[in-house]
């Protein structure tokens, strides 16, 4: 089963969108606060007979790294 | 026993690392203090059955500390930590990170249209919904300044073609509801939260619902 789709079987996320997808298909992006990934997925026939991922990606959600860097020296600064 | 002391009393000196010292007071009045210092204390059971209990006082002091108080009646805690703090259980699911945030919206929806997301409840759990919402606006800056008339619900659909409207808003542009007592689902059922476009003229629409799933 897709990574994804077994995180929606499972609840294992906080955050879920749906959108309408082509011909008739469901795009679903799901998200769980502190794992730093996104699962975004297209899905036929959601939790029908026919169910099937048609395509899938795992997106990194940690800050940028320069976001990160400028953090780290913000912290020194502040000590 | 033969006492050495004048009012025939008992001195009792107890020093030892480990006691265990049932105590059983049975009597019309009695005012019992308990102090217990000690390094490490893993578990401390106090059972109170009385007719009348006038006032129950526990101290606790500690860096952390569980506490599970059944009381029937009136009882005063007293807790002295490094922080506490008291939550309602959907601030409590996003705390702890089981908290559930649905989102589904689409543009190009014609008067009449309805868009919607489904989740079927984790098996095994509970879905605890708290809270519903909705937007609605046109898609074409013309239409903008019009009346843009929507409505969201929330619906049981596992037994479709019956459905369970579980909970609906209505409004101009959009609009929300918290609930005072959470919505449930059982794991298995399945949850639309659907949002309906009842302007006349085609917008975008989308709707939200909020909770936490045990």
């Amino acid at each position: 089963m897709e990574t994804g789709l077994a995180k929606l079987y499972t609840g294992d996320f906080n955050t879920m969108n749906q959108e309408p997808g082509p011909d008739g298909t469901v795009i679903i992006t799901l998200s769980k606060r502190g794992e730093g990934k996104t699962y975004r997925f297209r899905v036929r026939d959601l939790y029908g007979k026919d169910e099937a991922v048609l395509e899938s990606k795992i997106i990194s959600t940690k800050a940028p790294g320069l976001i990160r860097r400028r953090m780290k020296e913000a912290k020194k600064h502040g000590r | 026993m033969p006492t050495d002391h004048p009012d025939g009393t008992f001195p009792v000196a107890l020093i030892m690392a480990d006691i265990m010292m049932p105590v059983d007071i049975q009597a019309q009045y009695v005012t019992l203090n308990v102090d217990i210092t000690a390094q490490t204390l893993s578990q401390l059971n106090i059972n109170i059955a009385a007719q009348t209990l006038g006032q129950l006082n526990v101290n606790i002091a500690a860096s952390a500390v569980t506490i599970n108080v059944a009381v029937t009646g009136t009882a005063d805690i007293d807790i002295t930590a490094q922080s506490v703090g008291i939550y309602l259980q959907p601030e409590w699911a996003a705390k702890i990170g089981i908290d559930k945030n649905f989102y589904a919206a689409a543009s190009g929806q014609a008067s009449g249209a309805m868009h919607y997301g489904s989740y079927t409840v984790t098996g095994g759990k509970t879905l605890y919904l708290n809270a519903l919402s909705f937007l609605i606006h046109a898609d074409v800056e013309a239409d903008r300044d019009k009346p843009q008339i929507g409505h969201a619900d929330l619906v049981d659909y596992t037994d479709y073609p019956t459905v369970v409207v579980l909970a609906a808003v209505g409004g101009n542009g959009g609009g929300g509801i918290s609930f005072t007592k959470p919505i449930t689902l059982a794991g298995g059922r399945v949850l639309r939260y659907r949002v309906l476009n009842y302007s006349n003229h085609t917008c975008t629409i989308g709707v939200c619902a909020f909770g936490y799933e045990i």
